[in-house]
């Protein structure tokens, strides 16, 4: 999962590098991975027959790498309980 | 001599049509998702079963779960089981088992009950001339297309009770269909046997109170070290309201 936190950081530099075609942004990556805002999870829970219910982790206020380590703290907590997830394509993270 | 071999040609030829039986596959479409179904029937003992294939589930197109809300980091799908299901059917009655987290359950869907109307509305699908039956099944309504040209009273998930084999079954909102891909006929089909042993025996309403209880995120709860919000719960499934809660009403 760690990985998708660190993609997310490319898609935050990729996206500050496209904004920066008339102007210089400079993107602190650091300052972004140690900057700390609130981080919730939200999961869905699918049964069998397409009913849904909804959820939300709370991993308090944190930066975007320690979102990731809760966000993978959580799905264990989840795995422990039971729960299952087909793969990682069910799993969408965004930062910005 | 001639004779004699008329007469065994022709009791081969009977029993084939007496024992050849007939396996049906269908897809199963769940809200932007399609997983495969099969529907077996023993002639002998009056018995069929459909095996809810959820290994083969796929997503067909992105759903809503993809949107993020701007105050969410992540979106997870998470999924109660991935145990393939099986619908023991026996005339009107129907037991079913499911997976449910870490437990199996049998579950006794004891208050099934379809009430079909039957038009004179006709039209050929891949090949099958069908003719269409409606119903209202707990809280969805039904369009379905069968066929007299295959006799079959069973149908795919819970259907049972028509004239002819289930072509294709759409739900009104176009969430949930089934739909007949393929045939395959056999000298002998097995009724598949799941041991049941260790299995919760409940009735539905049993399980849909354990169900609703995991769905509102009452597991576990006392374990967890961090701070977890459930948004109200209700049922939006296939299935929207049972006979006891219409009762009730």
């Amino acid at each position: 999962m760690r990985k998708l936190v660190f993609s997310a950081l490319a898609c935050v530099a990729f996206a500050g590098s496209s904004l920066a075609s008339n102007e210089v942004i400079a993107l602190d990556v650091q300052e972004i991975s140690n900057s700390e805002k609130p981080c919730t999870i939200e999961v869905k829970v699918t049964n069998p027959d397409g009913s849904t219910g909804t959820r939300y982790g709370d991993g308090g206020n944190t930066s975007l790498i320690g979102c990731g380590e809760f966000m993978d703290f959580y799905m264990n907590d989840l795995r422990e309980r039971g729960y299952t997830f087909d793969s990682e394509t069910d799993v969408v993270l965004i930062w910005g | 001599m001639k004779k004699n071999k008329f007469i065994i040609v022709f009791f081969f030829l009977l029993s084939l049509i007496t024992y050849s039986q007939n396996i049906f596959h269908y897809s199963y479409f769940v809200k932007g998702e399609v997983r495969e179904g099969v529907l077996l029937y023993d002639k002998n003992i009056d018995q069929a079963v459909y095996v809810d294939l959820l290994s083969t589930t796929k997503k067909t197109q992105k759903t809503e779960d993809k949107k993020i809300k701007e105050d969410v980091v992540a979106v997870i799908t998470a999924r109660t089981t991935v145990a393939d299901r099986f619908f023991y059917k026996k005339e009107n009655k129907l037991k079913f088992t499911q997976g449910l987290l870490k437990t199996m359950y049998l579950v006794d869907d004891e208050t099934l009950e379809i009430n079909w109307k039957l038009d004179k509305i006709e039209k050929e699908i891949e090949g099958l001339k069908c003719q269409r039956a409606t119903t209202q099944f707990r809280g969805r309504e039904w369009e379905v297309w069968y066929t007299t040209e295959i006799p079959m009273y069973y149908g795919p998930w819970k259907f049972y009770g028509l004239p002819g084999l289930i072509v294709l079954a759409k739900e009104n909102n176009n969430e949930f269909w089934f739909k007949l891909e393929r045939t395959e006929t056999k000298n002998k089909v097995d009724i598949p046997v799941v041991n049941v042993k260790d299995y919760k025996r409940v009735t539905l309403q049993e399980f849909d109170k354990d169900e609703s209880e995991i769905m509102e995120g009452k597991d576990g709860i006392a374990s967890r070290n961090y701070n977890e919000e459930i948004k109200p719960y209700k049922r939006n499934g296939v299935e929207l309201i049972y006979e006891w809660e219409e009762e009730n009403k």
